[in-house]
C-alpha cells in the first residue's frame, strides 16, 4: 500500500503542464455548487463533501456517511447549471466512492448568418459526469482519483472529452494538505477533427481546523497551463453549530470582472440525517452576478 | 421576382433640383488614380504627367502609381518614389488641382494573386514581401492606414486576389474597387466583392502606360473615378476616398462626365450606418451635361430591384425600399444614351435585430472562422471596447476603438491568436460619448 501511494505521489508531481494552452472552458469544472461557488479555486482545499464536479479525490477517503445533494446555479445571460452528487463509504473501511453527475445550458440565442440574416434559435448543452474514489492508506496519508467526461451539444457539432484527476492528502490533528493534479488525459475532441490540449492543473493547499472545527481557513495555489498561476484562500466560520459562513478569495487576474470575494452560507440540522441547505453568491461585475442553492441530505 | 421598371415624365423631371439638398454639402471632382510614368513602364517623369492631366485632361486629381511589384528596369526606386512625392506636393494646387503620389504593389502571373494601389504612404513597401503574399499585402496596407483599391480585378487566378475572398479583418484597409479600367470593365467583380462581405466604393481609372493621363479615350469612352468632397484638397480627397464617396465613370462623349450620388437616409454612399427595420429613404442624383440618360438601375444586396428609364440630362430619383435584420447596400448604375455608364459606391445600412435591440451579438451566430460584433451605438459615441468572455469569466479577447465608424471583428481566437475552443462566449460592449457611458452585453457561439 505505501508503494501504491507513493506511486500516485510520484504521478501527481511529475505531471508537468504540457504546451501553452487556450483558456477553454471544461465544463466539469466549473462551479455548480454554493460551496464551490463562494470558495472558487480553494474548494478542492477545502472541502471533505464532494458535491459537484470538482472535487479532491483523496479527500474523500475522511468521508464515511453516505450522503446525496442536488444544487443548481444561475449564471448570467440566462445561462444556467445544476448538478447532483452522491457519496458511499464501502463497507470495512475500503475506502469512499464518490459520483456527480452535472448540466449546463446557455439557454438560447438567436442564430444568424454572415449578413446579419435571421437563422432562428440556437442553444448550446453540456453534460459532465465524474466518479471517484478515495482510500486512506496509512497513517494520515490518502489518495484518490476520479475519472471524468464532459459532452458539449452544439447545433450539428458535439465535443466530448475525458480527463482524471489524481489527489493526495495528509491530515494530522487539525491540519490537512493536499496536492491535487486535475485534467489528466487525451486531447478533447473538438467536432470530432481539431484536438485541443487538455489545460492541466496542478494544486497544492492547506486546511486548517480550529476551535472544534467551528472555524476553518484554507490556501491553495493553483498552476493550470495556459493560465497565470492563481492563489486562493477560503474560510468557513460557523458561530453556531447549526450555522456556517463562507467565504472565499481568488486572485484571478485573468478574470478582470470577477470579485476576488465569494461568499455563501449553510445551514444543518443535525441527528440520525443530516440536512443541509446551502447558498453561494459571486459577482461578476459588469458580467453579472452568480448564485447556486443546494439542498442534501446526509446519513 | 419581375421587378419594377418606372418611367419619368419629363416635366417632372425638369422641375426637380439638380441634386438634393445634403447633396450640396459636398463638390464633385474627377480623378485618375492609376497611371503610370518612365518610372516604371510608362512614359516621361511626374512633372510631365501631373501637368498634362491639369492642363490637358482638365481632371481635378491625378496619381501617378508606379509598379512597386516587379524586377529591375520595372519597378519604381525609393528615389523615385520620393521624388514623386515631392513634385506631387509642388504641383498640387489646394482648390485646382491634387496631385497624388501612390504606388501599384502585388503581384501577376505565376502564383499572384492581383495589383493594388496604395496612396500617399510615406515610403515604398517592400515588394518582396507584398509581392508573395497577398495577406502580408493586406498587412501592410492596413499598417499604413492609406486608402487603397483593387486594381482590375480579373477573372484569372493571378488577379483576382484568391477570388476576392473576405477577409474582414482588412476591410478597412482595402475599400475601393476599380470597377472601370481603360475599356476592361469589373462589374461582376465589383458585385461579387460585395457579396462576399467587403465593404468597398467604386472608382473607374485609365491605368496610363502611354502620356495621355487622364485622357485616355478608349471604345467604350473615358474612364475616371468621380469623388465627392468638401474641398480640392488633398486630405479632404484623401478623406473621400477613405470613406469611398466615389463612383466609378466612363464617359462618352469624353467630355460629358456624369455627376452621381446616392443618399440613403442622408448617408452618404460609402457609408455604413445601423437602423432599425423599415423603409430607407434613397436620394438618387445624377446629371449628365453632354448626352441624356436613359435609364437608371438600382441593385440591392446583388440583385437589380428596381429601374427608372429615361431620357433626361438631369435626375432626381426618389424612392423608399425596406430593409429587415442584417447587412444590406445599396447603389445604383446608369446608363447614358452615348454609351457612358457610371456605378456608384453603395450605401452600406446594417439593422440589427429588433428582438435584441439592446444585446450586442455576432454575425454569423455560431461563429466559424470569425464574425463582426454588432452593437446599436449610441450618439456622439467616441470610443468603442468590446471584449469576449468565456464562460468561466475570463477575458479571452480585448478590442478598443476610438473609430465608431469601423467594424469590430473578433476573427474567433484569444488575444494571443490562439483558436477558441467551441461554447459559449459573452460579448460586452462598452460605448463611451462626451455625455454618457453605455454597457451593452450578449452572448455569442463558437462552433467549428
Amino acid at each position: 500500500m505505501r508503494s501504491l501511494a507513493l506511486a500516485i505521489s510520484i504521478a501527481a508531481i511529475a505531471v508537468v503542464p504540457a504546451a501553452a494552452q487556450n483558456s477553454g472552458v471544461l465544463y466539469w469544472n466549473m462551479p455548480t455548487t454554493p460551496a464551490q461557488l463562494a470558495f472558487a479555486a480553494s474548494s478542492a482545499a477545502m472541502s471533505d463533501e464532494p458535491q459537484g464536479l470538482a472535487a479532491n479525490p483523496a479527500a474523500l477517503a475522511a468521508v464515511s456517511w453516505r450522503s446525496l445533494s442536488t444544487a443548481g446555479v444561475q449564471w448570467w445571460e440566462g445561462i444556467y447549471g445544476g448538478s447532483v452528487g452522491a457519496t458511499l463509504p464501502l463497507a470495512k473501511r475500503r475506502g469512499t466512492v464518490w459520483a456527480a453527475l452535472g448540466y449546463w445550458s446557455s439557454g438560447s440565442m438567436a442564430g444568424y448568418d454572415d449578413r446579419g440574416a435571421p437563422l432562428g434559435n440556437i442553444s448550446a448543452q453540456a453534460v459532465s459526469g465524474a466518479a471517484g474514489y478515495g482510500y486512506q492508506l496509512f497513517g494520515g496519508f490518502a489518495a484518490g482519483l476520479a475519472l471524468k467526461f464532459s459532452a458539449l451539444t452544439l447545433p450539428q457539432r458535439r465535443d466530448l472529452g475525458f480527463a482524471a484527476d489524481c489527489g493526495a492528502q495528509y491530515r494530522w490533528r487539525s491540519l490537512a494538505a493536499a496536492l491535487l493534479v486535475q485534467d489528466l488525459g487525451p486531447k478533447y475532441p473538438v467536432n470530432g477533427a481539431d484536438r485541443a490540449t487538455l489545460p492541466t492543473a496542478v494544486s497544492l493547499g492547506g486546511r486548517l481546523s480550529l476551535w472544534r472545527e467551528r472555524i476553518t481557513v484554507a490556501a491553495q495555489y493553483t498552476a493550470r497551463d495556459g493560465e497565470r498561476p492563481q492563489p486562493s484562500a477560503g474560510l468557513a466560520v460557523s458561530p453556531v453549530p447549526l450555522i456556517t459562513v463562507r467565504v472565499g478569495l481568488d486572485g484571478q487576474r485573468d478574470r478582470p470582472q470577477m470579485s476576488p470575494l465569494g461568499l455563501g452560507l449553510a445551514v444543518r440540522t443535525t441527528g440520525k440525517q443530516d440536512y443541509t441547505i446551502e447558498y453561494g453568491y459571486r459577482s461578476h461585475g459588469d458580467l453579472g452576478r452568480v448564485q447556486a442553492l443546494a439542498l442534501g441530505i446526509s446519513f | 421576382m419581375k421587378r419594377p421598371i418606372r418611367f419619368l415624365l419629363a416635366a417632372a423631371v425638369s422641375a426637380a433640383v439638380a441634386h438634393g439638398s445634403s447633396a450640396a454639402d459636398y463638390r464633385c471632382f474627377y480623378a485618375n488614380l492609376h497611371a503610370h510614368c518612365g518610372y516604371s513602364d510608362g512614359r516621361s517623369t511626374p512633372d510631365t504627367a501631373f501637368a498634362y492631366a491639369r492642363d490637358v485632361a482638365l481632371v481635378h486629381v491625378q496619381a501617378l502609381t508606379d509598379h512597386n511589384n516587379g524586377g529591375a528596369g520595372y519597378t519604381i526606386s525609393p528615389a523615385q518614389y520620393a521624388n514623386v512625392r515631392l513634385v506631387a506636393d509642388t504641383i498640387t494646387r489646394p482648390g485646382a488641382f491634387v496631385a497624388l503620389a501612390g504606388q501599384e504593389i502585388g503581384s501577376m502571373g505565376s502564383g499572384g494573386f492581383g495589383h493594388l494601389n496604395v496612396w500617399e504612404v510615406p515610403e515604398l513597401s517592400m515588394y518582396y514581401n507584398t509581392q508573395s503574399s497577398l495577406v502580408a499585402c493586406y498587412q501592410w496596407i492596413a499598417s499604413q492606414q492609406r486608402p487603397a483599391q483593387f486594381n482590375h480585378p480579373g477573372a484569372g487566378d493571378d488577379n483576382n486576389f484568391n477570388n476576392l475572398h473576405y477577409y474582414p479583418e482588412f476591410e478597412p484597409a482595402v475599400g475601393l474597387l476599380e470597377v472601370f479600367n481603360q475599356d476592361y470593365t469589373f462589374t461582376d467583380q465589383y458585385l461579387h466583392a460585395l457579396a462576399a462581405g467587403w465593404q468597398i466604393g467604386a472608382t473607374g481609372n485609365q491605368d496610363n502606360h502611354y502620356s495621355d493621363w487622364g485622357n485616355h479615350n478608349g471604345t467604350l469612352g473615358v474612364a475616371l473615378t468621380g469623388i465627392w468632397a468638401d474641398t480640392l484638397t488633398k486630405p479632404a480627397i484623401l478623406d473621400a476616398l477613405r470613406s469611398r464617396r466615389t463612383f466609378a465613370l466612363r464617359s462618352k462623349p469624353a467630355a460629358g462626365r456624369m455627376q452621381l450620388s446616392l443618399l440613403a437616409d442622408g448617408h452618404w454612399m460609402g457609408e455604413r450606418y445601423l437602423r432599425k427595420a423599415g423603409a430607407v429613404a434613397l436620394e438618387i442624383d445624377a446629371r449628365s451635361p453632354d448626352s441624356s440618360m436613359k435609364r437608371l438601375d438600382l441593385y440591392s444586396d446583388g440583385e437589380l430591384v428596381d429601374s427608372l428609364l429615361i431620357n433626361q440630362k438631369v435626375v432626381s430619383w426618389r424612392l423608399s425600399r425596406d430593409v429587415g435584420t442584417g447587412a444590406h447596400y445599396f447603389l445604383v448604375k446608369v446608363s447614358q444614351g452615348g454609351g457612358g455608364t457610371a456605378w456608384s459606391s453603395p450605401a452600406f445600412v446594417e439593422v440589427p435585430p429588433e428582438d435584441d435591440e439592446d444585446k450586442a451579438v455576432t454575425w454569423p451566430t455560431p461563429v466559424n472562422e470569425g464574425a463582426r460584433v454588432v452593437y446599436r451605438p449610441i450618439d456622439g459615441v467616441t470610443r468603442v471596447a468590446v471584449d469576449i468572455y468565456n464562460l468561466a469569466g475570463a477575458r479571452v479577447w480585448r478590442s478598443v476603438t476610438e473609430n465608431p465608424a469601423a467594424s469590430i471583428y473578433w476573427d474567433g481566437r484569444d488575444s494571443r491568436g490562439v483558436p477558441m475552443p467551441n461554447g459559449v462566449y459573452v460579448i460586452l460592449v462598452e460605448q463611451q460619448s462626451p455625455t454618457q457611458t453605455k454597457l451593452t452585453k450578449g452572448k455569442t457561439m463558437v462552433a467549428r
